[in-house]
């Protein structure tokens, strides 16, 4: 499986610029200075409780920084809210529906807040998701799997550049991972997305993405080209860069 | 206004609306089915099925003071603790958006639940008591055209101190991350409210008071001055709850 085989310039799609953020006093995300190029498939990875998901939720704006800013596709979030999320589809944490509701009738209602989306698109994006058979089952009756793959339906719903993915194979069976992980290098290379992927399973950062930063206690340690990284570095496993790198 | 056809399409979606509903018709028909007009059993003297919605009114004000804090409760705690606010706040819509559609929801839901109850009360007082001559209203005989009239005005009076005090359980709501301390809160501000009524230098200030007695000032006849007072004391409280709300909610840090 090729990686970021889409990278097609070297303009810059997310940034953050000395993001802070504190909780009760103690500093959750540190100065943090990213940047995810157009095409790149990004993974963002650290332990759990190194602070990816408050990325996530600051480079969302669902929470807000201390200090600091994001800037998607040029728009800033804190004074250009509305165009910078247009940019952006996510799942942050866990996908979340109605669950009294269809997998239809949940993207019925988001993209209702969509501008422009025709109601054919929703039918369209379950077919990328393969969930197409599924879309008039409530979603009380998904498997976590089905949620992620409904999850990444809502994010492709405004054909948006950018979608982050918050640990998008957390609980699933491995059958779940593969294709999860083949959706993503199929939009990637066959659609120009850009992704941006939270994970702590290496490996499977490893197999996916062209770009990674490794966050450790809310800093970025390193980010950079994972071939060129692992090309300097020999035969080594991202696994053992990533422990040398943060010392873990 | 797709936000509130949002709202609007998971109200009318959800088990609760339906089951208030049921509840509502039960708790009329409990309170008809036996009923002797001036038994020992009841303190209503009225005879005819048009004066039952006048005569019950407080009984509605009652469940919607329960009713009120779980339907915010669901629509904006729950949704918060459970993930699904996001799913909005990670679309093009501003957060005041997001708050205005909810309240314009709570209205539609505080409507649905009046209109129901007043169509229940008519339906089975005048199945157990015959449609009667005219509403009897506060001592007063009125002919029906008239007594509908009163009907459908208290009735709209009330929602006004309904409203206000569903933006204050919106405020709890927002500040609030689990369901169950909305309401209970919301309960718990209610019923010491409700407490107060029987002081009375303090009972016309309380949100309370008028939830219960709002619409006396306006009819049968209209009492300027305390009618003004009550509607200024409403409007603070409502204003206020809002302004809370809406300040809270911008700030508001979505961790779930």
């Amino acid at each position: 499986m090729r990686k970021g085989r889409n990278r097609m310039t070297s303009t810059p799609l997310l940034q953050t610029r000395r993001l802070t953020k504190s909780f009760r006093g103690r500093k959750i995300i540190d100065h943090l200075n990213l940047t995810v190029m157009k095409g790149d498939v990004y993974g963002f990875l650290g332990r759990n409780g190194q602070g990816k998901t408050t990325a996530i939720r600051l480079i969302t704006g669902l929470i807000f920084p201390d200090s600091g800013e994001v800037i998607i596709n040029g728009f800033h979030l804190r004074t250009n809210f509305k165009q910078a999320i247009s940019q952006v589809g996510a799942i942050v944490e866990s996908p979340a529906f109605y669950d009294y509701l269809t997998g239809y009738e949940n993207l019925s209602l988001m993209a209702n807040l969509l501008p422009g989306v025709e109601k054919s698109r929703i039918g369209e994006v379950l077919e990328i998701v393969g969930l197409r058979s599924r879309a008039k089952d409530k979603v009380r009756t998904y498997s976590l799997g089905m949620k992620q793959r409904l999850g990444i339906a809502n994010a492709l719903l405004g054909d948006p550049p950018l979608i982050i993915l918050d640990e998008p194979t957390n609980g699933l069976d491995p059958q779940g991972i593969k294709e999860i992980r083949e959706m993503i290098a199929q939009l990637s290379s066959e659609k120009g997305i850009t992704f941006f992927i939270s994970s702590h399973l290496l490996h499977e950062i490893q197999q996916i993405c062209n770009r990674i930063g490794i966050l450790k206690e809310g800093k970025l340690l390193v980010e950079g080209d994972v071939e060129e990284w692992v090309g300097r570095c020999g035969e080594r496993s991202l696994e053992q860069l990533y422990f040398e790198t943060t010392g873990e | 206004m797709k936000l509130m056809e949002n709202e609007l399409y998971k109200l009318f979606r959800t088990k609760k609306l339906y089951v208030f509903a049921a509840v509502i018709l039960v708790v009329v028909l409990l309170n008809l089915s036996g009923y002797e007009p001036g038994s020992e059993t009841t303190i209503w003297t009225f005879t005819g099925g048009q004066s039952a919605p006048l005569a019950m009114i407080q009984i509605l004000s009652q469940f919607m003071v329960i009713f009120i804090p779980i339907y915010i409760g669901d629509s904006l705690t729950n949704e918060y603790r459970q993930g699904t606010l996001k799913l909005s706040l990670l679309r093009p819509v501003a957060r005041s958006q997001l708050l205005k559609a909810k309240t314009a929801s709570l209205f539609v839901f505080v409507c649905v639940m009046v209109i129901f109850f007043n169509a229940a009360a008519y339906a089975v007082g005048t199945y157990y008591l015959g449609w009667g001559n005219g509403t009897e209203y506060a001592g007063q005989l009125y002919r029906p055209a008239e007594g509908i009239g009163l009907t459908l005005a208290a009735n709209a009076l009330l929602i006004f101190p309904y409203m206000a005090y569903g933006l204050l359980v919106l405020a709890i709501a927002v500040f609030s991350s689990s369901m169950s301390l909305t309401v209970i809160s919301s309960l718990l501000a209610m019923t010491i409210g409700l407490n107060t009524n029987g002081f009375e230098a303090v009972a016309p200030y309380s949100l309370a008071y008028h939830v219960m007695n709002f619409h006396e000032h306006f009819i049968p006849a209209l009492d300027l001055l305390p009618a003004l007072r009550s509607t200024g004391i409403v409007g603070i409280y409502a204003a206020a709850f809002a302004l809370l709300s809406f300040k809270a909610f911008g700030k508001k840090e979505i961790v779930y």
